[in-house]
């Protein structure tokens, strides 16, 4: 009876969460999952029309190409640079050399400024008139250097990924919180041991804060499957296609009227996104304890 | 079991608890941007149906639009509606709430899925309407302005015609056009040395006239590839509205879409347009907004610009242009005789399903946005002819010198009106693939021929 007891009250403790869970996440996603099996356009009902909605976005035209071709290279920088700055960033602060808290608050300072902010001020930064980029390379002796940033290829895939590279507080702060929870008794064993800093740090807290990592991978390159304002309010897919992601597919379904259509790009955004996770899940096998 | 029923009980009461919170008041299907404070009976009552009861207290409309702010068109809109809070004191009130132009499509048509539509909407996208009147969820103005002769009879033909669909008018038909055509700085013209006026000019005269500009050091147009290139996609309206069998693609009365720009006629000013962009243009057209289209003409930095008569009072406005610029400007129609303006298009309109109240508020404010004064006062600030009203006899005196230019323009040069791009193309060329592909063809990546192909294949991919 006491079983059966305990069993109620975490039936009724679970209850809410469950109904939050199923009303704002599963039946919006199942919503997701079949209206991108339909010709609807937001109005009338669905009408099913099998796979047409996946037939034309991934075949209509190569935008579909061009936008898997961008998600994979922002993954990829996303991955590597991004993510190793926002750790490098956090072993920094974790050293605590002077104005270690400055810079801590100096960093944050992105977390607070929303990512439609965060794109304006980058077109600014790469304005061409008053854009600090160019004028500084101007100031530097190339007169004649007046790069349209988000308006000319490559320059766009670049600009564009320069309005999120540097900002990885996120990443920082879940590794950093990771390397104060080492015990100190393992750093003071490896001092007994003779290690160095370097070794510490790469033997002894790398290793230990690999799950703050791969969850900081995850994070970005999620971010980058679901990015929307800073492509969208920068060059806004252009020039042409160029710089277009998976996002902003979906909104031009939305704009259109072909609510089908832009369910089924979510439909794969999802299919990426959980892939994504569980691939880096495997690789840093992050289920496993590290000490 | 005591217990389970009391564990059953606080799974009910909890899941209740959410289940109210979640839930709101949606029971109402429009009137959400409306504030009437008064409860008067009527809510959610169709507003083609009569009510019992009068209004008791001042009906309050929030209209969110984008003549607000920093936008050009709220020069004149703002003031006026203050004018129609004054007529109207005590018994209706309009709001403006401020929304960027290029969000102003996007909003109504977020508010309409929340069921939360404002009692007054100026236009919007024509597909987004065009669904509204399939579902008939707008209200039909044609008994109303069946039962105002005065206002009926000043309303233009083509305008009505277009308006019109199932015996029911929609929309508020135009009682003004306002042809758009250029600005150019007259300064700069005479120390090039062009005398010809432009209107009289042809197309290739219009080169030369640019090329004149460049060799006496001045940059001819202000073009631009961001937003909507809309000052760059006036201009080559225009040149196609000039050349052989382009006014019968742009026909101003035209109300399907074109969606094909293989054609010859468009490959040939899709290839202007490139040439422009690449030779007579600033640096900064490429990717440059309207803002940055305008500045460069408010300061001197570009002779020409194409634009509608709505920009004259930003001309003397020395926030934004030097003392004394407005009377270096002249204005003109389009080389070759060309004025750019569209009969079919969607104005003013109100939703159905509003309180009556409401709906009387907004008859009155459209009924007073076409009293002839504000007509007038209208054609006054931003320019346009109305065919239909009588104008006072000051009027002609209270004209602006550059909309009396344009007027003068419009009545003696103007020989074929059209539609532009912006009119004909569907709404994902006109906002966006149009401007997109504008930097590929400025840098040769694309030819005009294959940027005709590739705006083609846009235009039927959500056909």
């Amino acid at each position: 009876m006491k079983d059966k007891g305990t069993k109620w009250w975490i039936a009724i403790f679970l209850a809410p969460t469950l109904l939050v869970l199923g009303l704002f996440y599963i039946v919006p996603i199942i919503t997701v999952f079949t209206t991108g099996f339909t010709d609807w356009d937001g109005f009338g009902s669905p009408a099913f029309n099998g796979l047409d909605n996946y037939v034309n976005l991934i075949t209509y035209d190569n935008t579909f190409f061009v936008a898997i071709r961008n998600l994979f290279f922002w993954s990829l920088i996303a991955a590597t640079l991004h993510v190793g700055f926002g750790t490098l960033v956090a072993f920094i602060l974790y050293k605590g050399y002077f104005g270690w808290r400055f810079v801590r608050g100096v960093f944050m300072i992105p977390m607070v400024i929303s990512a439609a902010a965060w794109a304006m001020i980058y077109k600014i930064i790469f304005n061409d008139d008053i854009g600090v980029i160019n004028n500084l390379v101007r100031q530097l002796g190339f007169s004649g250097f007046h790069v349209k940033w988000f308006f000319e290829s490559p320059a766009s895939f670049w600009a564009v990924t320069f309005t999120w590279l540097f900002y990885a507080v996120y990443v920082t702060l879940i590794v950093y919180n990771d390397l104060m929870a080492i015990p100190k008794e393992i750093h003071e064993a490896a001092l007994l041991d003779g290690a160095g800093e370097w070794q510490i740090t790469r033997y002894i807290n790398l290793p230990l804060v690999k799950n703050a990592i791969g969850t900081g991978i995850i994070l970005s390159v999620t971010a980058r499957i679901a990015g929307f304002e800073e492509v969208a309010l920068t060059s806004g897919g252009g020039p042409g296609n160029e710089t277009y992601n998976i996002t902003l597919m979906l909104y031009d379904g939305l704009v259109n009227y072909e609510y089908g259509y832009a369910n089924a790009a979510a439909t794969v955004m999802i299919i990426l996104g959980v892939s994504v996770m569980l691939l880096i899940n495997r690789v840093f096998k992050m289920n496993e304890k590290v000490y | 079991m005591k217990k389970e029923y009391k564990a059953m009980l606080i799974l009910f009461l909890s899941l209740m608890l959410i289940l109210t919170a979640c839930g709101g008041n949606n029971g109402a299907s429009g009137g959400g941007n409306t504030g009437n404070e008064p409860a008067t009976g009527t809510n959610g009552a169709d507003a083609n149906q009569p009510a019992d009861e009068a209004p008791k207290e001042k009906v309050v409309l929030n209209v969110p639009h984008y003549k607000a702010g920093q936008n050009v068109g709220g020069k004149f809109f703002l003031p006026q509606v203050e004018r129609f809070n004054k007529k109207y004191e005590g018994q209706y009130e309009i709001k403006i709430e401020e929304v960027p132009n290029d969000a102003y499509k996007e909003k109504i048509k977020l508010l309409w899925q929340q069921k939360k539509l404002p009692a007054l909407i100026e236009g919007g996208d024509t597909q987004f309407i065009d669904e509204l009147i399939a579902k008939d969820e707008i209200y039909d103005l044609k008994p109303w302005l069946d039962s105002k002769p005065e206002l009926s009879k000043q309303l233009i033909a083509d305008s009505v015609s277009y308006n019109t669909k199932n015996g029911k008018i929609y929309t508020m038909p135009l009682s003004v056009i306002r042809p758009i055509g250029l600005f150019y700085n007259k300064e700069m013209f005479e120390k090039a040395g062009i005398t010809k006026p432009v209107a009289q000019m042809t197309f290739a005269e219009f080169e030369e006239a640019l090329k004149q500009l460049k060799a006496a050091g001045f940059t001819p147009l202000s073009l631009m590839t961001g937003e909507n290139a809309w000052t760059t996609m006036l201009l080559a309206s225009a040149f196609m509205a000039a050349e052989p069998g382009g006014a019968e693609v742009l026909q101003s009365d035209r109300a399907d879409k074109v969606s094909d720009y293989k054609d010859p006629l468009w490959i040939k000013a899709f290839a202007e347009t490139q040439k422009w962009l690449q030779n007579y243009t600033t640096d900064n057209a490429l990717g440059a907004a309207y803002a940055d289209a305008a500045n460069n003409f408010l300061n001197e930095r570009a002779a020409i610009i194409a634009n509608g008569t709505w920009m004259v009072g930003d001309f003397s406005d020395t926030t934004k242009a030097p003392e004394g610029f407005a009377k270096k400007v002249g204005a003109s129609v389009y080389p070759g005789g060309v004025g750019l303006a569209t009969t079919a298009e969607y104005s003013w309109w109100i939703p159905k399903g509003l309180k009556q109240e409401e709906t009387e508020a907004a008859l009155a404010f459209l009924e007073f946005i076409n009293s002839p004064e504000e007509l007038e006062a209208y054609m006054i600030a931003e320019g346009g002819t109305a065919p239909n009203v009588q104008q006072s006899a000051e009027f002609e005196s209270k004209l602006d010198p550059i909309l009396a230019d344009m007027n003068r323009s419009v009545k003696n040069d103007m020989k074929i009106i059209a539609q532009s791009f912006g009119n004909v193309w569907p709404d994902q060329i006109g906002s966006t693939e149009f401007a997109q592909n504008l930097p590929l063809l400025v840098k040769g990546d694309l030819t005009p021929e294959k940027f005709a192909e590739t705006l083609t294949q846009k235009a039927g991919r959500f056909k």
